[in-house]
């Protein structure tokens, strides 16, 4: 690669040591996590296996880590392979800078390496971009609506991650609206022209996910850091400009990037490539996506949803709520053919189910455990329950006929963030 | 020509009128807020269409101009200041209380939801304050007015699909305060596609001087929001007192694990929870579901609690967050195991454990 020296321009020492550091970090980085698949995942696993005694030791006589390390968990991430990897990274990308700037004292800048760093950087951010995008657009990253499942957990029994994605979960449109932040922040720095604009809003988006990642205890606290930080040393080159507009009111001229190659052909081929990549991987990940949407979202019953048991009433009495243990409590209905229920005392029975929906009724017969597959048999003999039911609006289901041997009354409603509700008019 | 003048002449009755009648009705997105708002619309429009046809010619636009700039910096800076306050110091969303964790997900309504996620992590909602906080005040300086309309922009820009996807009672006045971002941003649309899109040089803005009372009114404005930034601090800080009233010790949600010992029928049997909010009571939530309060004598010096005047327990904590509670219950050596609820315990690791996010 050969750099043309221009006399008028000149880095500072700490714009150069920064540089260095950086470009080290990210190349090694960059190789080690398999080039964006260029180089196959067995080789990335040799790679680490090298590794492995070595940080074995480290995090355990140096940084005194309870965890053990595996393979499994091999990568820069937030488990203690991923940190105590990161910081053996980090020394290196030292030792090469000290080495990089005692040798190459007299250069006055890295324009062009500086153009390459930012390809590399692109060709690592976008795809991840798109493919966080894209499994937001199509909600499957935070299962949207959320499994009924879910919504009969205790607020305080949920990690608070959980708590988020279960919040997030409960929006699909916004899970859509800020996955289309994410993919559109990817696609722009996609062309050259659009980097800026990209890496702004890369970085917006990223400094709120690190917040969001540091403060709810989401495990990948150090990879977003990883991308806000390859954000702003794209944005970098225009600091002084978007000061100059924001803070200052002054003049500011355009910004000049070196091309990759002097020859004009050369130097839009990498760019090319990497947009093709690009698109390529967005096709790679809306597939993705759809087929994780798809099987987060198994057949449904046509009653499905986690129901409040408001009333219950046997052999004509009304059954009140906080005073017998087996009292029905709460009714889930998930796939077609069983039924969940949850008594007073917070034990579940759960039921085989047939549903007539032509007669309205639907039968019930106790499920053994550990006989799941085996529908066939368990539905025969008598049901325990026989019950006829109304849905006089959608989140209001009424039951009335026999329930183990007794006649039964229910009165059963969908809860609040299962039925949802958009209103424009707020009344008190 | 007439088409912009009546705009911009619309414009400015209709915000003024907006934030007028806010004292009246509130910001909620009640029926008399749709209603002012619709009566503003209608009063501004015919007012910029019958003075724009009279007053042909004279230059008052140009005048009004800098006022209408002036209302819309200064009306979003009061409210960005005020409201980032309030989450800066997090009271907005208050922490969900020892009661509120026992609730189902499904039981909240979305807003619900959002307000305990947001409620739960105070830094989280301190940093949202900041940011809003921040944009409200870079709208007092001229200079900093562009970046000012820009964080707001995009700290309403996420605002504003919350109100509409968790269905937030203040839809119409978010999307208002979007508008009006939007507004102090559009003079610069081509600078800033000049800065970070074309990569051109860009010129400074060439905003129209402010007269005289002009800058005597921003002066004032800029102290009024110096007030606004007083109070708010003032109250904010009043109202995370009584949010946050010093708490007993123990306190928070302790799932009963396992009872040992005890008779068949003693009152422990039936704890599902246990409860210490209130100092002086242990509140257990039983397994039917009811509340059952007990007085509660805590030493925690000797390590003991008596419960009823009586029964006499001794508490230890053979690891964190795991609470043993043993002695004679009716009169049989009685062990409880409770243990913190999750939510409640500190969550930070920097390490991820597995273990912690298997289920």
């Amino acid at each position: 690669m050969v750099t043309e020296p221009r006399e008028e321009v000149r880095w500072s020492p700490a714009t150069r040591i920064a540089f260095r550091f950086f470009f080290s970090y990210f190349v090694l980085l960059f190789v080690s996590e398999g080039a964006s698949g260029l180089i196959p995942g067995s080789l990335v696993q040799k790679h680490y296996a090298l590794w492995l005694p070595l940080l074995q030791r480290i995090a355990g006589h140096v940084l005194h880590l309870e965890e053990k390390l595996t393979l499994e968990e091999a990568g820069v991430n937030n488990m203690a392979f991923g940190w105590t990897l990161f910081l053996c990274y980090m020394a290196l990308t030292a030792v090469a800078t000290v080495l990089w700037s005692a040798l190459d004292r007299k250069r006055a800048h890295y324009e062009r390496l500086y153009s390459w760093l930012r390809l590399l950087l692109r060709l690592i951010l976008a795809p991840i971009l798109i493919y966080y995008g894209a499994i937001k657009v199509i909600p499957a990253q935070m299962i949207s609506p959320l499994p009924v499942g879910v919504m009969g957990m205790r607020i305080g029994d949920l990690f608070p991650n959980h708590l988020l994605w279960w919040t997030v979960g409960a929006s699909s449109p916004f899970e859509t609206f800020i996955g289309t932040a994410e993919l559109v922040g990817g696609v722009l720095l996609l062309v050259p022209r659009t980097v800026l604009l990209g890496a702004l809003l890369c970085a917006g988006n990223m400094s709120l996910v690190l917040l969001l990642n540091l403060c709810y205890d989401v495990p990948v606290k150090l990879m977003s850091l990883h991308f806000l930080v390859m954000a702003l040393i794209l944005i970098a080159p225009d600091a002084p400009r978007l000061a100059g507009v924001f803070f200052f009111n002054r003049k500011v001229e355009p910004v000049h990037i070196k091309p990759l190659f002097a020859r004009k052909w050369l130097d839009r081929a990498p760019h090319v490539a990497l947009l093709l990549f690009g698109l390529w991987s967005m096709y790679g990940s809306f597939q993705h996506a759809a087929a994780m949407y798809k099987s987060f979202h198994p057949p449904r019953s046509p009653l499905y949803g986690f129901w409040s048991v408001e009333e219950i009433a046997v052999d004509g009495r009304a059954v009140p709520m906080h005073t017998v243990p087996d009292r029905w409590r709460w009714v889930m209905i998930l796939k077609p053919g069983s039924l969940s229920v949850q008594r007073m005392d917070g034990s579940w029975t759960g039921y085989k189910l047939d549903l007539d929906r032509r007669l309205k009724i639907l039968r019930l017969w106790k499920s053994k455990r550990n006989s799941v597959g085996d529908n066939a048999r368990s539905i025969q003999g008598s049901p325990q329950a026989e019950l006829s039911f109304q849905r006089p609006d959608p989140d209001l289901l009424l039951l009335e006929g026999e329930l183990d041997g007794h006649p039964a009354r229910a009165r059963l409603r969908k809860t609040a963030l299962a039925s949802g509700g958009f209103h424009w008019i707020a009344e008190p | 020509m007439t088409a912009k003048r009546i705009a911009f002449r619309f414009l400015f009755l209709y915000f003024l009128l907006f934030f007028l009648t806010i004292p009246f009705s509130g910001i909620a997105d009640t029926r008399l807020r749709w209603w002012l708002c619709l009566g503003s619309a209608i009063l501004a429009g015919v007012a910029a269409v019958v003075s724009a046809a009279l007053e042909q010619g004279r230059d008052l636009d140009a005048r009004l101009y800098p006022w209408l700039r002036l209302l819309l910096r200064f009306a979003l800076a009061v409210v960005m200041i005020s409201s980032g306050i309030e989450r800066l110091i997090p009271v907005q969303m208050p922490a969900p209380g020892p009661f509120d964790l026992l609730r189902r997900l499904g039981e909240l309504n979305a807003m619900g939801l959002l307000w305990t996620l947001l409620g739960a992590s105070r830094t989280f909602q301190a940093f949202t304050g900041a940011a809003g906080l921040a944009g409200g005040l870079l709208l007092l300086a001229p200079r900093t007015t562009l970046l000012g309309a820009l964080l707001c922009g995009a700290h309403l820009l996420m605002a504003v699909p919350l109100s509409l996807c968790y269905d937030l009672p203040f839809k119409l006045y978010l999307f208002h305060l979007l508008l009006m971002s939007v507004l102090l941003i559009a003079p610069d649309l081509r600078r800033l596609s000049d800065l970070i899109l074309l990569n051109r040089a860009v010129e400074p803005a060439m905003e129209p001087p402010l007269s005289a009372r002009g800058r005597l009114a921003q002066a004032l404005l800029v102290l009024i929001c110096l007030g606004v930034v007083g109070w708010s601090v003032q109250d904010a800080a009043r109202r995370y007192r009584r949010l946050n009233p010093p708490r007993p010790p123990l306190y928070g949600v302790w799932t009963v694990e396992n009872v040992a010992g005890a008779s068949a029928d003693a009152g422990v049997r039936q704890w599902r929870w246990v409860v210490f909010e209130t100092p002086g009571a242990l509140d257990a939530v039983l397994k039917v579901g009811k509340r059952q309060r007990h007085v509660l004598a805590l030493d925690l010096k000797k390590k003991t609690m008596i419960l009823d005047h009586q029964t006499e327990l001794n508490l230890s904590e053979p690891e964190a967050d795991v609470l043993v509670l043993d002695g004679l219950w009716d009169g049989r050596p009685t062990r409880a195991k409770l243990r913190r609820m999750r939510l409640t315990t500190p969550w930070f690791h920097w390490i991820l454990r597995p273990e912690l996010y298997g289920d």
